[in-house]
């Protein structure tokens, strides 16, 4: 052990709390400090800054004007439903999927647990691939769909099924833990003093989880807004039709309009950092949460 | 509300969590299931309360059946082993909760709530802990928030899961004797499972001893702890000296200990153990007639009134436990590494296949047989 030097480093980095021996030396510490701030300005602050000057690189009017183009807010309308048909519908399963997993005894639990995973490990192409052979016009199911006059791939009910396979996980993996580690004591408490099922969901069960369901929500939000290479399989890339942001950003792209594509990307960046900023604060909140029972001893 | 418990069974997977138990528990009475843990006595209360399903068996209260009956019409409060308050809630709205989900028509107004609300918080001594969370009270305090909860929607039976488990020695203490005064104010019939053996003897009416889901012994405290049915109650119930040996034509034989057991004349070489309480062995300085036995003290721990004193036995090369009153340790001045005789009051004989009988018999009468008693290690629960 090395001993203690009379005179302390002194500096920025320097925190008198901490004993000498239990910390890497000065100089360690200031490249891995650079390291990664260096890594994370590059990377993504960098970019950021970016999209948003290259977006008002021909000034605010021409911002606008590619936001407010027909096709623009057509893409936008698309991805606004799109997001909220499918985060509604991974809000219901996340709920019902971890409902059943963590107050129930069943057989195949663990099947379905991996099995939420799966759209994690499949790559988003591949996803929409799957839709394409299933309801596309030489699909499994195609020839039937077109005899009764339904539309699903190249319309906004694939790109509805691509999105919500593509984030379905979200909901169910941010509740799963939190419900497991909340266990059954209090439903069982509410049931014995007489609450029926839906009371004891609606009053005991729904504020314990509220934090992490809308955590959940936020990420598949995001995500769902965000999602590219599934839904750029199903959709036909159908200006005004089947156009949802992120494709509408390549097309621009594609054609060399680069103020528009920028502007158009500018808001989805918006909705990355509205996003962080929910997460963090989601997070606080959550975690604060946790503390205070652990500190309570509420955990079993 | 009396309560009956008949032939009920419950597996889970391959463990047989109660095998066929039967139960009469008694109008008014303050009922203790005690067993050690995997002995059935949750699983039991669980299904009392309705939060369980016998496999097969029935559940009857004041007679009627009840095992089918959904757990909000069996008018029975549940206080859980670690309280499962309602941690968004405050302490007023976790015990006006039950009030509260009652169907419309049954409810009570909103002021006739908080009155019965602040009455039960006064009766818990709480009242000025209403607009508090969980997490901000103390053990004792939540597990006096979870009977106060319990209590609000009027119950006719109170179901208590090791209520007094999570707390410290000395809050645990004076929640025992507060739970037993309020039952005796309520008269609410009352079932709780504990797996110590001093909470449910000092607290209960009548105790219940389950081992590896079958009841082992029913009856009062003091019958459990004077009268022990069974191997199993003698060792889990306070402390125990215990030997091993056999008993053959009315003579037990442990090691070099012979043992004159006439009520067993008739048994041919049975493997036997015998049990000494601790209290119920005595030390002397100097042969006085009799069964004693030459030991040497090896550990002396004075606890408070009673001192618990190690002696060795070098004729099967063990150690026992005795406790003699404080005075007459003083008076014996035993030091370690004395050599005092020790003869037994009361020993009780076990044949080990199957609980077939027992004896108590009084060493002293045996004259000068060569026998002596002899015991085990000490703090054998």
């Amino acid at each position: 052990m090395k001993k203690v030097p009379a005179v302390r480093p002194q500096g920025c980095l320097y925190d008198p709390r901490i004993s000498p021996g239990l910390t890497e030396p000065y100089s360690l510490r200031l490249l891995l400090i650079t390291l990664s701030l260096g890594f994370l300005g590059l990377f993504l602050v960098l970019p950021l800054i970016l999209v948003f000057s290259q977006a008002l690189q021909k000034g605010f009017a021409v911002y606008l004007a590619s936001i407010a183009d027909s096709d623009a807010l057509s893409a936008i309308r698309l991805t606004l439903v799109t997001a909220v048909i499918s985060v509604t519908l991974n809000l219901a399963f996340g709920l019902a999927a971890a409902w059943a997993i963590t107050k129930f005894r069943f057989k195949g639990k663990g099947i379905i647990v991996s099995l939420i995973d799966l759209p994690f490990a499949v790559s988003p192409v591949v996803a929409g691939l799957i839709f394409v052979l299933l309801f596309g016009l030489h699909g499994w199911f195609g020839p039937w769909l077109s005899d009764h006059n339904i539309r699903i791939i190249f319309a906004v009910p694939g790109i509805v099924l691509a999105t919500m396979f593509v984030t379905l996980p979200f909901v169910a993996r941010e509740l799963i833990p939190l419900m497991q580690s909340q266990g059954t004591d209090e439903e069982e408490a509410a049931l014995t003093l007489g609450a029926n099922g839906m009371q004891t969901f609606v009053r005991v069960t729904l504020p314990n989880i509220a934090w992490g369901l809308l955590y959940g929500v936020i990420l598949c939000n995001s995500r769902a807004m965000g999602e590219f290479g599934a839904v750029s399989v199903v959709s036909g890339h159908l200006r005004g039709l089947t156009n949802t942001l992120p494709l509408h950003v390549e097309i621009l792209y594609n054609e060399y309009k680069f103020a528009a594509a920028f502007a158009v990307a500018s808001l989805l960046s918006l909705l990355a950092l509205v996003t962080i900023v929910a997460r963090s604060i989601l997070e606080w909140r959550l975690h604060r949460r946790m503390t205070v029972d652990t500190m309570g001893g509420e955990l079993r | 509300m009396s309560i009956s418990i008949r032939n009920v069974t419950k597996t889970f997977g391959n463990f047989k969590a109660l095998d066929n138990i039967s139960l009469e528990i008694e109008d008014g009475e303050l009922f203790a299931l005690l067993g050690p843990s995997g002995s059935g006595k949750t699983t039991l209360l669980r299904i009392i309360a309705g939060l369980e399903m016998p496999d097969s068996g029935s559940i009857l209260f004041h007679g009627k059946d009840s095992t089918m009956c959904p757990m909000r019409e069996r008018r029975v409060g549940f206080v859980f082993q670690h309280f499962a308050l309602f941690r968004h809630m405050t302490i007023f709205d976790n015990v006006a909760f039950g009030l509260r989900v009652r169907p419309r028509h049954q409810r009570l107004t909103r002021s006739e709530i908080s009155r019965r609300v602040m009455s039960l918080l006064h009766l818990v001594q709480l009242e000025s802990f209403a607009t508090r969370y969980p997490s901000q009270l103390s053990g004792g305090q939540r597990q006096r928030v979870a009977l106060a909860r319990a209590l609000a929607v009027e119950p006719q039976v109170m179901l208590l899961d090791e209520p007094f488990g999570s707390l410290d020695a000395r809050v645990r203490a004076e929640l025992r004797r507060w739970l037993r005064r309020l039952h005796d104010e309520l008269q609410i019939t009352s079932v709780f499972v504990t797996h110590d053996q001093e909470e449910a003897l000092e607290v209960a009416d009548r105790v219940a001893v389950t081992n590896e889901g079958r009841v082992e012994q029913i009856g009062t405290p003091d019958e459990i702890y004077n009268n022990p049915q069974s191997p199993f109650v003698y060792e889990f119930i306070g402390n125990v000296n215990l030997f091993r040996g056999r008993v053959h034509e009315g003579v037990a034989v442990m090691g070099d200990i012979q043992l004159p057991v006439p009520e067993l004349a008739h048994t041919k070489d049975s493997p036997a153990t015998a049990y000494v309480r601790p209290h119920d062995l005595q030390i002397d300085r100097e042969y006085k007639g009799g069964l004693a036995l030459p030991a040497k003290v090896v550990a002396i721990r004075m606890i408070g009134p009673i001192a618990r004193i190690g002696l060795y036995y070098p004729g099967n090369n063990k150690t026992y436990e005795a406790q003699v009153p404080a005075d007459r340790f003083a008076q014996l001045d035993l030091r370690l590494g004395d050599m005092v005789f020790v003869s037994a009051s009361r020993v009780k004989i076990f044949l080990n296949d199957g609980s077939v009988e027992l004896r108590p018999s009084t060493i002293s009468d045996a004259g000068a047989d060569e026998a002596k008693p002899g015991v085990r290690e000490p703090n054998p629960v």
